[in-house]
């Protein structure tokens, strides 16, 4: 009898996932934080069910977007007056709110459903890695990163840097980088 | 041509009756009088109130003989008339028969009261029920303690249980009572002198059966689990890994989602010498960890919702219990036969 209450309880518990947005295409990722946040991981998804789960995204403003299209990428408002048409450049609306680019891809990756407002209200957008305690504490799982991350070179130690085979080297008194031109001093 | 249609028409009409005027006039189809006439009808009855209860025996056309020999055509067994109707006889009846009998005026030399009340063969088809359901629960669930065993049976055998199947085999018009409507009490003592009935007319094997087929089927939409409800089952735990020799149990969170919201979900897994041993949710941790405990139970004792289902029917029929050397618990009051 308890059984039965705890499994129902567990089947329909609201779960939490971080995403990690660094260095992601905000394009890709939004199609997997929609696809978990209307539930559709779930065995037990239907459209009108309130199945959908709580997605923690962190480092927003690190998203990477290909080629020029931080230039290119437009998005689009009208106050609904006449005149009242708008379109501003990836790289100002990345300025001007670092959560705004993923937020609009994700809310146009969910269906226009009358569901949409609360599925993005179960979403939280962070710039950073500065997240409110009483959320973090909430978080079950994390989903895996869209794009692979590739290691800088900083990351590696030193000792990899020096074990690494080298085609050949510079002599110790070649100058890579000359510094400043002839003509100025 | 025209002579013909004269003589026609002639034949249609008589002309020595006199010809009647119909005065037509617009009608309604309904008659207005008839809605207030229903309703006062309806009030009236409401006024006087609902029907009596009355037993199937006050009416007409009740032969309380053809009844008990249907009854028993209508279970498959063959009964014989005098112990079914001693069966059905309580012993609050006898006396209210003997005080009716008394008031009539007839004396005891000339219509000897004969009836003798249904106590003995209550106990018999008690104890009977008892040891059988216990063997074969036993036989069914190997693991299970003496505890679960006696906790089922205190179920199957419970005043609720057994009135629910009385009542829907037919025993409230053949039940000899004082009171009306039966209470669940007599319904199911009188249960238990049927199959007490049956094992004096038909023999042990054929009353076992009789309880397989109607009390322990109450067992197949249930699971022990339901029935049989662990107080302390991480004590229970605890003293049976120590039986065994394995480590204590030590409950470890798994996973946890929404801590600080009101939907919040735990699942804590038991383990044993880092063995997981059971697993399970709740809204708590506390609530968790309760039921993990159980699971890890419910798999010692091998009594999963996932087990095989019990034999009834044909593999029923099959089974060979060890019942003689079956020893009887000491079940609660209110399963015992009271006198």
């Amino acid at each position: 009898m308890a059984h039965h209450r705890v499994q129902q309880w567990a089947t329909f518990s609201r779960l939490w996932w971080l995403y990690d947005a660094k260095w992601q295409s905000p394009f890709q990722s939004a199609k997997v934080i929609a696809h978990y946040l209307q539930g559709k991981h779930k065995p037990i998804y239907h459209p009108l069910s309130d199945t959908g789960d709580h997605v923690v995204v962190i480092n927003t403003k690190e998203i990477a977007m290909e080629g020029d299209l931080w230039r290119t990428f437009k998005h689009f408002h009208h106050t609904g007056y006449p005149g009242g048409f708008s379109e501003t450049r990836a790289y100002q609306v990345h300025d001007k709110d670092p959560t705004r680019i993923l937020y609009k891809t994700v809310y146009s990756n969910i269906k226009g459903t009358l569901l949409r407002r609360p599925m993005m209200q179960k979403l939280h957008l962070f710039a950073d890695e500065n997240v409110p305690e009483d959320i973090l504490k909430n978080v079950t799982g994390q989903i895996h990163q869209v794009m692979p991350v590739p290691k800088q070179l900083n990351e590696y130690s030193k000792e990899d840097r020096e074990k690494f085979p080298r085609l050949f080297d510079w002599p110790k008194d070649y100058i890579i980088n000359p510094g400043n031109k002839k003509n100025q001093s | 041509m025209f002579s013909n249609l004269l003589k026609s028409v002639l034949k249609c009409t008589n002309l020595l009756e006199p010809v009647t005027l119909h005065r037509i006039t617009v009608t309604r189809g309904r008659k207005q009088w008839l809605r207030p006439y229903l309703r006062s009808l309806y009030k009236r009855r409401i006024d006087q109130g609902p029907e009596p209860d009355r037993p199937r025996s006050a009416w007409i056309n009740w032969n309380y003989d053809a009844e008990v020999f249907a009854f028993g055509e209508r279970l498959g067994e063959k009964f014989q008339d005098e112990t079914l109707r001693v069966a059905f006889t309580n012993r609050s009846y006898v006396e209210v028969e003997k005080e009716r009998r008394a008031k009539l005026g007839l004396k005891d030399d000339l219509a000897e009261l004969q009836l003798s009340n249904n106590e003995e063969l209550q106990r018999k088809g008690e104890l009977l029920a008892i040891k059988y359901a216990e063997s074969f629960l036993q036989h069914c669930y190997p693991k299970l303690p003496e505890e679960g065993v006696h906790a089922v049976t205190s179920y199957l055998m419970s005043e609720e249980n057994l009135s629910h199947l009385a009542l829907n085999l037919g025993f409230k018009d053949l039940i000899l009572t004082q009171e009306f409507p039966p209470s669940m009490e007599t319904l199911s003592r009188t249960f238990k002198a049927v199959i007490g009935a049956l094992d004096h007319d038909q023999g042990l094997e054929r009353s076992e059966l009789f309880v397989q087929d109607f009390v322990l089927t109450q067992l197949v939409g249930k699971s022990v689990q339901d029935v049989w409800n662990i107080k302390n089952p991480m004590g229970m735990l605890a003293e049976i890994l120590e039986k065994q020799q394995k480590g204590p149990p030590e409950p470890r969170l798994l996973w946890g989602s929404g801590s600080e919201t009101i939907l919040s979900t735990y699942m804590v897994g038991i383990y044993s010498d880092k063995d997981l041993i059971g697993q399970s949710f709740g809204e708590t941790v506390t609530i968790a960890e309760e039921m993990a405990a159980k699971d890890a139970l419910y798999r010692i004792f091998e009594i999963m919702n996932s087990s095989a289902p019990l034999p009834f029917g044909p593999r029923g029929r099959l089974l060979r219990l060890d019942v003689k050397n079956k020893e009887l618990v000491d079940l609660p009051e209110n399963t015992r036969a009271q006198v």
